[in-house]
């Protein structure tokens, strides 16, 4: 991944305070040391359980968190070293799709203001030809122009999802953040959304940075992929080597909870995974998946297993690797 | 095999405000004994209505069921009586709903709900009962079970929670069981263990489940035979392979050929999704004829005058097509 990145983010952590527990100060590490970049124009997948910090880190990406350590860039600016007026110019560059089309628009606005309010915040274009532009994006994103006078709950889920992909263009944005842009939408929407998210890339360039728990439809869409566990990246590589040749026993055990089609005679036994992630609060010693993990040795209950690549770039922290 | 449930022709209509919505369109269904059959379709195509009408939970008014006959062996429930309803619910019917929050109590310890559960339907003292929850909660695969009996529904994670709701749903041993999206909320690593103890108890038990769910990959994994609804129809049902191989109807084609499956080997060249056209009709707003044609690239004049019936196509794969031959050559 080294061809011209457009994000670019080194050893980023998130650690947020909480002091509920026995009055005690804990520390919940969301995010633990992540890097990654993604070249222009690209798409990067983030993959991981429920709490693996997929949502945290694509907050952090837009300033939406405080950032404990590391380094964040876009293009050539270093948003994490940004304040106000810099920042502001800098978010430009970047917008975010939500999950639930349901409650990130705000139902007692038009969808065509909630498309123009960006344009009018950043000031951006001529106030005059603000209104034609959102007349624009809508063609953009497969929405009739006239249906700009609705309120979203006029709207199907679908079409509400292709609002909130109007608004995020809006600002000519080089990166777009989708934290589970489809998860909410049936597969037949979700196939039309997934399409246009596709052309808007060939058409404008964007590069995004994908979030989703559904593997198929990282598969489909994600040039890169990086798997997430308890806050860490576990395994990172081009698409088709990390698919094809799954390094981590995490991912190995993830892809192969996938429900395909496949022979129900039992013969094909899957890894079992049993029990759930721990908690990001009280970590384990050495590699944080030791717990859960099929094939663990003893030396993985004390050291930590160094990302490392191994071969081509691909990127994955196991001591069996090593 | 016999059949222990059987839905015929059965229609229920809303009273809405934009009109009568027939959210059941003369569907027909066979469960028979020890298997599992899976419903999917789109939001808001009648799976869960389905599952709640068999119940006898029609939210009634709105709804009502305005025909057909739901036969438990003999019996048909359309006619049964509210105690007898009770009865059946929980006894020889149980359900397992998509959000466990929302029928687990959260101001009792899970194994007092799943205890209770039992004492509705059999005559045994406390104790036993609350060792029957325990033992229920071994079954389902809770490690430190007396322990997590004790918990309360917000102690426990999204999976656990799922699993607390199988163990009450299996604890008066039904004879069908209802899942109704069971592991939507939950991570495939759990969605797939919830889907091994299920096939584990249904292979033990011989229960007969109905799996609603909108995922083709969870119908694969566990249904024998598969129903595909659109728009308040049934329109395709048949064995899972043919359904999965050899889908009849357009819209069941369509569904299948959108869905970014995940390959061990993927190729350099991607092509983008084939896409069904336009969206799910209004059910206020459904003509005569067939509920997809709006949306069907093999619609000819007749489709448009009258719906289709499903017919038999082989000895158990069923369609509601009047365009077969011409689907299937392309
Ligand atoms: N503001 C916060 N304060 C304290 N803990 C937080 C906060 N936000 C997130 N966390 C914790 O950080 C961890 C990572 O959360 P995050 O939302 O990033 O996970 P995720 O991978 O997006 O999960 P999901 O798939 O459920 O969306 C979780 O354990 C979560 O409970
Ligand atoms: N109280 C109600 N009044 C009017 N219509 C209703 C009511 N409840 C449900 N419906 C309609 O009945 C139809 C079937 O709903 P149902 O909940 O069975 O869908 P579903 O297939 O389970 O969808 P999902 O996948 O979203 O759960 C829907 O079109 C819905 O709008
Ligand atoms: S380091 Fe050990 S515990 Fe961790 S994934 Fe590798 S084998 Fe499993
Ligand atoms: S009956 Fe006609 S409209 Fe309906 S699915 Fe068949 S070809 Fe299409
Ligand atoms: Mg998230
Ligand atoms: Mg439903």
């Amino acid at each position: 991944m080294s061809e011209d990145p457009l994000l670019e983010v080194r050893d980023l952590k998130v650690h947020f305070g909480s002091k509920k527990l026995f009055r005690k100060s804990v520390v919940v590490h969301a995010v633990d040391g992540v890097s990654f970049s993604v070249p222009k124009g690209k798409t990067l997948g983030i993959v991981g359980e429920s709490g693996s910090g997929k949502t945290t880190t694509a907050l952090a990406v837009l300033r939406l968190v405080p950032i404990t350590d590391g380094t964040i860039r876009i293009g050539d600016a270093e948003i994490s070293a940004l304040e106000k007026e810099e920042l502001r110019a800098a978010r430009r560059k970047v917008q975010m799709v939500f999950q639930d089309p349901y409650s990130s628009l705000d139902p007692r606005r038009r969808v065509g203001d909630i498309v123009r309010e960006p344009l009018d915040l950043m000031e951006i274009g001529a106030e005059a030809d603000r209104d034609q532009m959102v007349h624009d994006l809508f063609v953009q994103v497969g929405l009739r122009p006239e249906l700009a006078k609705l309120f979203p709950h006029q709207f199907s889920g679908g079409q509400r999802q292709r609002v909130g992909l109007a608004r995020a263009l809006a600002t000519r944005p080089e990166l777009i953040v989708c934290d589970e842009p489809v998860s909410a939408l049936d597969v037949a929407v979700q196939a039309q959304i997934l399409n246009l998210m596709r052309k808007l890339q060939e058409e404008l360039g964007v590069t995004y940075l994908f979030i989703s728990h559904d593997l198929g439809v990282v598969q489909h869409l994600c040039d890169h992929v990086a798997v997430m566990y308890l806050g860490q990246i576990v395994e990172q590589a081009d698409r088709i080597s990390l698919f094809s040749n799954p390094q981590h026993p995490y991912t190995q055990a993830l892809l192969a909870a996938v429900p395909k089609a496949r022979a129900r005679d039992g013969s094909e036994k899957r890894i079992p995974l049993t029990g759930d992630p721990p908690s990001p609060i009280n970590l384990p010693k050495g590699c944080r998946f030791a717990g859960r993990c099929p094939v663990a040795m003893e030396k993985c209950h004390s050291v930590v297993p160094e990302l490392r690549d191994r071969g081509n770039g691909h990127l994955a922290s196991c001591h069996l690797l090593d | 095999m016999s059949t222990i449930l059987s839905i015929n022709d059965l229609i229920v209509d809303f009273k809405t405000r934009a009109g009568n919505a027939r959210v059941l369109n003369e569907i027909s269904i066979e469960l028979q004994s020890g298997e599992i059959l899976g419903i999917v379709g789109e939001s808001g195509c009648g799976k869960s209505m389905t599952a709640l009408t068999i119940m006898g939970l029609v939210p009634s008014p709105p709804g009502k069921i305005s025909s057909g006959s739901i036969l438990l062996e003999e019996e048909d429930l359309v006619k049964a009586s509210t105690a007898r309803m009770r009865q059946v619910r929980g006894g020889i019917i149980s359900m397992i709903f998509q959000e466990p929050m929302t029928s687990l109590n959260p101001v009792f310890r899970v194994g007092d709900q799943i205890a209770e559960c039992v004492l509705l339907h059999e005559e045994i003292t406390k104790e036993d009962a609350w060792n029957r929850a325990v033992e229920m909660l071994t079954k389902v695969g809770i490690p430190e079970p007396e322990i997590r009996a004790r918990a309360y529904p917000h102690e426990l994670s999204g999976g656990m929670r799922q699993r607390v709701m199988i163990a009450m749903a299996l604890s008066c041993r039904p004879r069908i069981l209802i899942a109704d999206e069971p592991t939507t909320a939950l991570d495939v690593t759990v969605q797939a263990q919830i889907f091994d103890l299920l096939k584990d108890l249904q292979r033990e038990t011989g229960t007969a489940i109905i799996m609603i769910t909108h995922d083709m990959g969870a119908i694969a994994e566990l249904a024998d035979r598969a129903a595909v609804m659109y728009a308040g129809h049934i329109i395709e049902t048949g064995k899972t392979e043919d359904i999965l191989s050899n889908p009849q109807h357009p819209y069941t084609r369509g569904l299948i050929a959108c869905v970014p499956h995940l390959e061990e080997n993927p190729s350099e060249i991607r092509p983008y999704l084939s896409e069904i056209k336009g969206v799910v009709p209004s059910l206020t707003e459904l003509g005569k004829g067939c509920a997809f044609a709006p949306r069907c690239p093999y619609k000819t004049d007749v489709c448009e005058e009258e719906r289709p019936p499903i017919e038999l196509v082989d000895s158990v794969h069923a369609v509601a097509c009047y365009n077969i031959k011409y689907v299937v050559a392309v």
